[in-house]
């Protein structure tokens, strides 16, 4: 009884200490969806030969023998590539049951002078059958306007026009004894009003499909045949079709004629 | 045993007063964070804060940069060669300006404040991000003719960059984002909405004159409808008879369409006192020049503004020699001598 006041004056500290929350109980483990890698690698052709690219000296058009950098298009013009380099994104991985896998932040510059750029590693993919792979060749319209950004979309890969904000898609340069002025320039661009060159690409696995599973990795060939990009639906010749800079029609018939350069070559399960 | 309960009673009670707030004294306000804030009589900034918050290690960062040559292929043209504080970031007296190696440019520089407003920039409105603007000057030969990778790396060579943006982003990696990031955080926190204009529309304490209250009637009839409050634009592109026949295309450099040609951006009149020379151009050194133009200059073209055909078939904007005179008293209300006498956005250097 004598202890009575101590008591109470404690007793402030035994309601405190008694409403520490109870620790929530443990979550059950969720079962983890299993997630398996794939690469997919881009063979930059043309024709059935590996594109070599070549920076100097020019064409001798007299000779009867090709050398192993110098090609000819549909409109029979010789010409070397010194620069290939164009953005592959919104990668996505179709199924039988025509669901997908959507590869987020799915932004890459395939450039032919940096070869670690054409292998492009996925990892997270959930495990299965795929049927087919579908990617975008270009930066669609909302990248196009959100910023400075980084990785494959910095501005400082020197694919992007400050002048008139927006990426450029699609960029091959090189030489020909066809041009009065020797080289020809395309950079492929534009989001937005009449003349988007944004191009998607569809590309079937076949019978075989594709199976991705949790260990190792499975692999996807890409072939992209470059002399696609002077002919069909469009047979472009050189002499007059040497600058095509801004977007526009002329941009659109090029990514028209790109937009079927991309073939599978091979899967590897 | 008594003691020691009254003791512990008397340090508890001392315990419990001191908790209990006096009402009669109130809380010391928290200094004001730095940051943006738009004033009460803006709308809604266009640009998203969300991923470039201002911060002020990230403005001074934006500063130093702003005012650096580094940006420069020689290291001697920095922003503020074409965009100076005291002509509220435009060029004075410069009807299109000189950049590397005394090149000459094509177009007048534009003033820079209340740049978050805004959704394109430059007078064709190429550039469609405030951060994606810095871009163009560091890479325009005729310019600062620079390559961003090598702006980069030069940063990141100084001495003094990898610090600054250790304090402004956490680390010292240099990118081209977070240097375009640090100068939209710089360029942002340009707000202009202190001129007397602004004051006396905010009940401030300030009253206009006779003739400036004229001005600002006959603005709102002859001139709001491309150039409303408060920002003194409506950001679109218009062709505002310049010309019968455009040696620069303006707008349709950029959309390829035939409808654009001629068009440029309506720019903001605030501080348009301190701007001049005035239009894409520069080709009007005063006001009265402009206001002339209006009046009695304006030519036709395909692509001319409907808000510049009058009823009669005659183009411009009626305006007599009193309402010029009004409306360049109140134009000369939209300077705004706070933001241009503002020591934050002076040279740190």
């Amino acid at each position: 009884m004598r202890y009575l006041p101590v008591i109470i004056l404690l007793l402030p500290l035994l309601v405190v200490s008694c409403k520490k929350s109870e620790d929530p109980a443990p979550e059950q483990p969720v079962p983890a969806e299993q997630k398996g890698t794939v690469r997919i690698r881009f063979y930059n052709k043309a024709g059935d030969s590996t594109l070599v690219l070549h920076t100097t000296g020019m064409i001798n058009d007299t000779s009867l023998v090709l050398q192993p950098w110098e090609y000819v298009n549909e409109n029979l013009d010789t010409f070397y590539v010194n620069t290939l380099k164009y953005y592959i994104s919104n990668i996505k991985l179709k199924r039988a049951d025509n669901t997908e896998f959507v590869q987020p932040e799915s932004y890459y510059l395939i450039d032919q002078s940096q070869p670690g750029s054409t292998t492009i590693t996925i990892t997270d993919v959930p495990v299965g059958n795929y049927t087919g792979l579908s990617f975008m060749i270009g930066v669609d319209s909302t990248r196009n306007c959100s910023g400075v950004q980084t990785g494959a979309l910095d501005p400082a890969n020197a694919m992007f026009w400050t002048w008139n904000t927006g990426y450029i898609f699609f960029k091959i340069e090189g030489k020909s004894p066809q041009i009065a002025s020797d080289y020809f320039f395309y950079h492929i661009g534009g989001f937005t009003g009449q003349y988007k060159a944004m191009r998607t690409t569809t590309l079937p696995f076949g019978s075989t499909g594709l199976s991705i599973q949790s260990i190792g990795a499975s692999e996807i060939g890409v072939d992209a045949d470059i002399l696609e990009v002077f002919k069909t639906p469009y047979t472009i010749g050189l002499s007059a079709n040497y600058s095509i800079v801004t977007a526009g029609s002329s941009a659109c018939r090029i990514a028209d004629n790109y937009a079927d350069m991309f073939s599978i070559s091979y899967l590897y399960n | 045993m008594k003691r020691i309960i009254y003791i512990s009673l008397f340090i508890i009670t001392v315990f419990i007063a001191a908790c209990e707030r006096d009402p009669s004294v109130t809380p010391k306000p928290l200094p004001k964070k730095f940051g943006f804030e738009a004033p009460a009589n803006f709308p809604q900034p266009a640009y998203n804060f969300a991923n470039n918050t201002v911060s002020l290690k990230g403005f001074e960062l934006g500063r130093w940069l702003f005012y650096d040559p580094i940006l420069s292929r020689d290291n001697m043209v920095s922003c503020a060669s074409c965009h100076q504080d005291f002509a509220a970031f435009a060029n004075l007296g410069h009807p299109v300006s000189h950049g590397i190696d005394g090149q000459m440019g094509t177009r007048n520089s534009p003033p820079i404040f209340n740049v978050a407003w805004h959704t394109s920039f430059m007078w064709d409105g190429g550039i469609n991000h405030i951060e994606s603007q810095p871009l163009a000057p560091i890479t325009n030969p005729v310019e600062m003719d620079e390559t961003l990778a090598n702006v980069v790396l030069k940063l990141q060579n100084s001495a003094e960059y990898p610090a600054r943006f250790r304090e402004a982003f956490g680390d010292d990696s240099i990118t081209t984002q977070r240097l375009s990031r640090a100068l939209a955080q710089f360029m942002a926190m340009m707000v202009s909405a202190s001129s007397k204009y602004d004051k006396y529309i905010r009940n401030e304490g300030v009253t206009l004159t006779m003739v400036e209250t004229n001005g600002l009637a006959t603005f709102t009839m002859k001139c709001a409808g491309c150039h409303p409050a408060p920002l003194f634009t409506d950001h679109s592109f218009r062709n505002n008879g310049l010309d019968t026949v455009f040696a620069d295309s303006g707008r349709e450099l950029i959309t390829g369409n035939a409808a654009d040609r001629g068009r440029f951006k309506v720019p903001s009149l605030r501080n348009v006192g301190l701007t001049g020379p005035y239009m894409h151009d520069g080709r009007f050194t005063t006001l009265e020049e402009v206001l002339d133009h209006y009046s009695s200059g304006v030519l036709s073209s395909p692509t001319l503004d409907p808000s510049l055909v009058q009823p009669n078939n005659t183009y411009g904007i009626p305006l007599t020699a009193q309402e010029k005179q009004d409306l360049i008293s109140f134009l000369e209300t939209l300077t705004d001598r706070d933001f241009v006498n503002d020591q934050r956005f002076k040279n740190p250097f």
